[in-house]
């Protein structure tokens, strides 16, 4: 499978533990954080939007394992750019 | 009413019976709440052992076991246990004190970031800073920590939250947040079909089994579909509790120390129905090997995991017993023909040929752990539960042991954690004190948590415990040994350390064996007046486990026990790929 870039779009809990979940997923998706917007929508609520690199079956896999935690709210991902070799 | 008292009750309502732990200065106000409690404590002599006894608890129990440690190291001493039970997919729910807020963030005495320590490894973690908050903390925790797939929550409390005042309980916290609330999906009826249809199209299907139908409940799912297509059914690690071996479909476990014969069902299948596992790199080696030639389809509650590791032909999201009685209604209207089991015979030949060739090896000067691991079955009844530590023992359990009722085996299998047996076979022990409850253990992994000893003395919950003693850690003695040349490298163990003394200083009776009859005698004894004992049974250091796959090599690649050809079995009748 080919690298892919992605935007994800997300809404999470107000607290650090939710942003650590995000952050250590990514790491364990083996992902590249390419830029992180983060605000505050809500005193409980942050939106996120992040730009991230990475093979597409594990970007599928940061998905389905986002929707499990219960620190995420909602998780949307556009691809944006598509079809560079694998490293 | 304060914030720990209201939380008590809840954990009183929702069921909790027992609580395995340590007090320290910072959960205090959680044992002082509890003595005005039912909920038993259990207080045990390290929290790793709390953890594990939590665990085996959670998996006889089906519901989440309870942890609790105090801040900084106790909590600390946790993480281990927690990371078993999200390796296993166990429900755990851990409570941990945490030094006062106005004190966090200093590195006050006895602090640590427990939440963010635990936190790659855990379904849920928090650190409560609002008193009101705690009870449906506590309620969402343990709600979470069972659905969907199971496995371990962590709140953290200062002790200051737990002492506050908060009034009465709100009725709007006994339920838990909608986020914790996990609803089960109806798999998608075109996969079924999917799923169906390739079932119906190939020959040889098996049916690889996963420590997820245990807790899903779907060992007679697993039997029906098996009987209904006529496919042999294999198990990793932790789906061996799952399915009763005596049926005749059932072939033992796959991967690096399994079965010949259960490995020869997946190299020889044209289709894999993999229900509740992940597909670990120890059951199913490479996945490149394992997709060649033969089609997957893969069940799972999990939606990451389909795809993770082998990327399947049709994907079942959902709960194992749902999914596989959709399956099954779909493959009865489908009016699918029964399938040949002329190959299911052929792998139960060489499955009788490796048993008859195993124990027909005699040397009177010692004791072989797979006869003693055959022993231990004969021995006990169909419904005692089995634990094990980690190691060669451990793989001999995996290999002999042959489980006859669904959930009676408790291992570690995802992290492979030394010392996991005694603690766990205590808190199985806990959940069902009515059963025998046996730890097969090494040597080295005993040595670990043997003060579990002092629980199983004074709660006098009677487990009994085998060392298979050969004073090596066994396992990596038989890696340097095979991959490193014999460069036997901090792998012996003292010749001086005497079980006998140790368990009685612990006040269980000790026993060192010499023979199989020493051995069967004395754990008929004990099983007969449900003693607690330790049982120390001499295995010589250089016997090794075969087969064996070596890391990172296919199924086929096993190295079979010296002199075994399975009569010719598995060159000729069996491997056709």
């Amino acid at each position: 499978m080919g690298m892919a870039r992605y935007r994800l779009q997300l809404s999470l809990n107000n607290q650090p533990e939710a942003l650590g979940k995000l952050i250590l997923l990514i790491k364990q998706a083996r992902l590249s954080l390419i830029e992180a917007n983060i605000k505050q929508a809500s005193p409980e609520i942050l939106n996120a939007q992040l730009l991230i690199d990475g093979r597409e079956e594990k970007i599928q896999w940061l998905l389905n394992k986002l929707i499990l935690f219960p620190y995420f709210k909602s998780v949307d991902l556009m691809s944006i750019e598509v079809a560079r070799d694998v490293q | 009413m304060k914030a720990i008292n209201l939380m008590v009750k809840k954990m009183e309502e929702l069921g909790v019976e027992v609580i395995f732990g340590i007090p320290g200065g910072s959960n205090l106000p959680l044992y002082d709440a509890l003595y005005d409690s039912n909920i038993s404590s259990i207080l045990m002599r390290h929290e790793q052992q709390a953890a594990h006894a939590a665990d085996g608890y959670a998996r006889v129990k089906k519901r989440p076991g309870i942890v609790t440690a105090t801040s900084g190291p106790g909590a600390t001493n946790l993480i281990t246990g927690i990371v078993n039970a999200a390796m296993d997919s166990v429900p755990i729910v851990a409570l941990t004190g945490q030094v006062v807020r106005a004190f966090m963030g200093t590195d006050a005495f006895q602090e640590a970031d427990i939440v963010g320590l635990v936190l790659p490894h855990v379904k849920y973690a928090a650190t409560v800073t609002d008193s009101k908050r705690l009870v449906k903390e506590f309620v969402n925790a343990y709600n979470c920590a069972y659905s969907g797939r199971p496995g371990p929550t962590l709140i953290d409390i200062p002790r200051d939250v737990m002492q506050e005042d908060i009034g009465e309980l709100d009725n709007s916290d006994a339920i838990p947040d909608p986020a914790f609330l996990w609803k089960p999906k109806l798999p998608i009826d075109a996969e079924l079909e999917k799923a169906a249809s390739l079932i119906s199209s190939v020959n040889r299907v098996t049916i690889l089994v996963g420590g997820g139908v245990h807790f899903s409940g779907a060992t007679s799912e697993v039997l029906k579909l098996a009987e209904l297509i006529n496919a042999p059914i294999v198990t990793t690690l932790p789906g061996k509790t799952c399915i009763p071996q005596d049926h005749p479909f059932v072939l033992g476990s796959v991967g690096m120390h399994g079965r010949l014969e259960a490995n020869m069902a997946i190299i020889n299948s044209d289709l894999v129905i993999a229900v509740g596992t992940r597909l670990s790199d120890r059951a199913i080696g490479p996945p490149a090997d394992f997709k060649k030639g033969r089609k997957i389809i893969h069940i799972d509650i999990d939606a990451s995991e389909l795809g993770k590791n082998v990327i399947p032909d049709v994907k079942l999201i959902g709960d194992a017993k749902l999914v596989l009685n959709n399956l099954i209604n779909k493959l009865i209207t489908h009016g699918l023909s029964r399938k040949d089991v002329e190959w299911i015979d052929k792998l139960r030949d060489l499955k009788n040929a490796y048993e008859e060739y195993m124990m027909s090896q005699t040397d009177e000067s010692r004791l072989n752990s797979w006869k003693i691991v055959k022993l231990i079955r004969e021995e006990i009844p169909r419904s005692a539960i089995v634990t094990t530590g980690v190691g060669q023992h451990q793989m001999w359990a995996n290999l002999f042991f042959k489980v006859l009722e669904p959930g009676t085996y408790i291992t570690s299998a995802g992290l492979g954690t030394m010392g996991f047996g005694l603690p766990a076979a205590f808190g199985a022990k806990v959940a069902a004190p009515d059963r025998i409850v046996v730890n097969i253990d090494g040597d080295g992994s005993f040595q670990m948590t043997c003060q579990t000893l002092s629980n199983i003395v004074e709660y006098n919950y009677p487990v009994i415990t085998v060392i298979f003693d050969n004073r090596a850690l066994g396992m990596v003695r038989q890696w340097q040994d095979l991959f490193y040349g014999k460069r036997f490298k901090d792998v012996d163990l003292t010749e001086t350390t005497d079980f006998v003394k140790l368990a009685e200083a612990f006040g269980v009776e000790g026993v060192f064996t010499q023979s199989y009859d020493e051995v069967r005698m004395t754990l008929r004894r004990a099983v007969r007046n449900n003693d607690a004992i330790v049982i120390d049974v001499p295995i010589d250091k250089n016997e090794k486990v075969f087969p064996m796959v070596p890391p990172g090599r296919w199924l086929a690649d096993y190295i079979a026990p010296p002199g075994f050809d399975g009569h010719g079995k598995i060159s000729t009748s069996v491997i056709t790929k």
